[in-house]
């Protein structure tokens, strides 16, 4: 009787510590030997190694010297300047960087009105997301909630944003959990009567949920996403959008984990705006879309 | 058996200290009636063994994956921690290098302010089948249009196939029509279930249906009027734009030659 110990202290267990606890029980079983449970305890470690190291590690280590090295026209390191000039060359530094970051970014804004192209245009100092041709807004989607990787805000900080997001970003792959062009198949009829059959009244297109996420150049990912609830009967639409996005991710991990690549950066920006600003904007970008943001 | 050993420990013996501590390892003689803690370890059968075995690389698989999942959060965090050993970067400048900027800077906003149109311009939005007419940024009529319905039409022998579907960019009105005669194109007949006539039969002619105006987009688009009111705000058409009659009328006052409509 010595040995009960209330229920309540049983159950505090954590479930992380059960599984740890059943994971090292395992390992105890597998080897009694401390030597082998160390070398079954590192087999086993090298995978997540590997992972922390190329996904992880490696990318950080390479940051930001590896963003900089994917905008196409370069970057040269700046000169070492010596201390007591410090302060004054930080002043200057800081009002160029702003101006160059705001000229690169006009002069992409102008090289794009002259296209016939729709492109996208994010301004985040008034938070929205606009589609733009020939420099004419055709839709200003406000943005009611956005979030960006601390890449972006070193960037920034460091003043390094103009040589990441001075030219536009080109759009390479998207997910989304609508259609992108829903084409209906309609047989020709072959009569008048049987076309009579066929004309019915027009249907009023189904509410969809609206989940985008669009993969740029740079290392540049956006999510969009609608701020209304998804409704349950497009949990499926949703859920395979989830899957797939979680499919291709895990794809390109693991072949860059392959292929042993240089470390690959992860900016993302997640955005939520209105349902049909989000569909309105994923159906009429085309497939190699242009990006400019404002910072 | 106390609560905090388990299956995989040894189990509890009133005598297991007792008979190890009796244990002569120069001799490795135990006595005779004594009972040495190794009797109580149990032996793992292969069966065991292999399962175990599999138990944690399945532990160790759903460890990588969770790795995997989260290495963009992980890689985040340590950058944050990285950012404060990275010394802002500044280029080689003086005074001029700051006027030279400031004064392309200016040029270059002067060129894409110059670049929207300056007469009124239509834009529409085929998703939610609205119209906009607008000046500068100034709106100066918002309505309901109905643009493609993005349907594929096979014809019977399927040889030929028509997409109705109104194309997005940047057009200008490139001419405006009072009764416009509607000249029926090979799927009006095909849709109907109609032998297809020939070029220039009187059968191709239909007076009346495309309202009083109609603007011409290029490539055969239309902004045109419609019979069928109540089916504006729906995708419906073939690719051309109907709008209502009151609509109609303002566009074709307001629009002029060669203004510029925008369709998303």
């Amino acid at each position: 009787m010595s040995d009960f110990k209330p229920i309540s202290k049983q159950v505090k267990r954590s479930w992380a510590s059960r599984i740890f606890g059943f994971a090292g029980k395992m390992i105890n079983f597998l080897a009694p030997n401390r030597f082998l449970k160390i070398f079954a305890a590192l087999l086993f470690m090298l995978p997540l190694t590997i992972i922390l190291y190329y996904l992880v590690l490696q990318p950080v280590q390479q940051f930001p010297d590896r963003i900089l090295a994917s905008a196409e026209f370069g970057f040269k390191p700046n000169v070492l300047i010596p201390d007591h000039e410090h302060a004054e060359w930080q002043e200057l530094g800081q009002r160029w960087n702003e101006l160059n970051r705001q000229y690169e970014t006009t002069k992409s804004l102008l090289q794009l009105a002259r296209d016939d192209s729709i492109y996208l245009v994010m301004d985040l100092r008034d938070s929205t997301l606009n589609l733009v041709l020939k420099g004419v807004k055709l839709r200003r989607c406000r943005l009611s909630h956005l979030q960006m990787s601390r890449s972006i805000s070193v960037l920034n900080d460091k003043g390094l944003l103009a040589y990441w997001a001075g030219e536009p970003f080109t759009l390479q792959s998207d997910w989304a959990s609508i259609e992108k062009n829903p084409l209906q198949i309609k047989e020709a009829p072959k009569d008048t009567l049987e076309a009579l059959k066929y004309l019915a009244e027009p249907v009023v297109p189904p509410v969809q949920d609206v989940h985008v996420s669009l993969r740029f150049d740079r290392y540049l990912i956006i999510h969009i996403n609608q701020v209304q609830p998804t409704s349950w009967h497009n949990w499926d639409k949703r859920l395979r959008y989830e899957l797939d996005w979680l499919l291709v991710s895990l794809t390109e991990k693991i072949e860059q984990l392959k292929n042993r690549t240089r470390g690959k950066p992860a900016l993302w920006i997640h955005l939520d705006m209105d349902r049909d600003n989000a569909l309105a904007l994923y159906r009429a970008i085309p497939t190699q879309a242009k990006l400019v943001i404002q910072f | 058996m106390s609560q905090d050993s388990n299956f995989w420990d040894e189990p509890d013996h009133p005598h297991g200290d007792e008979t190890q501590s009796k244990f002569n390892p120069d001799t490795n003689e135990t006595p005779a009636k004594g009972i040495s803690k190794q009797d109580f370890r149990k032996r793992p059968s292969f069966l065991r063994l292999t399962a175990s075995f599999f138990l944690i690389l399945i532990f160790f698989l759903f460890l990588v994956f969770i790795t995997l999942l989260f290495t963009e959060q992980f890689q985040d965090n340590l950058i944050a921690l990285k950012s404060r050993f990275i010394a802002p970067y500044y280029p080689t400048l003086n005074s001029e290098s700051l006027q030279d900027i400031e004064k392309r800077l200016a040029r270059v906003e002067r060129r894409l302010n110059r670049m929207g149109p300056r007469k009124p311009y239509l834009i529409i939005d085929t998703s939610s089948n609205t119209f906009f007419v607008m000046k500068g940024d100034e709106l100066l009529r918002q309505g309901v249009c109905s643009t493609g319905s993005y349907t594929l039409l096979k014809s019977a022998d399927e040889k030929q196939q028509w997409i109705f579907r109104t194309p997005r960019g940047a057009f200008r009105v490139r001419n405006k029509a009072t009764n416009p005669i509607w000249h029926l194109p090979d799927w009006a007949f095909v849709e109907a279930g109609r032998p297809i006539p020939p070029h220039g039969s009187p059968e191709r002619v239909e007076y009346g249906v495309l309202g009083d105006y109609a603007l011409h987009l290029g490539s055969g688009y239309l902004i045109h009027g419609t019979l069928y009111e109540r089916y504006l705000g729906l995708p419906v058409t073939h690719g051309c734009i109907r709008v209502g009659d009151e609509d109609l009328n303002y566009l074709y006052k307001t629009l002029t030659f060669a203004a510029r409509v925008f369709i998303y």
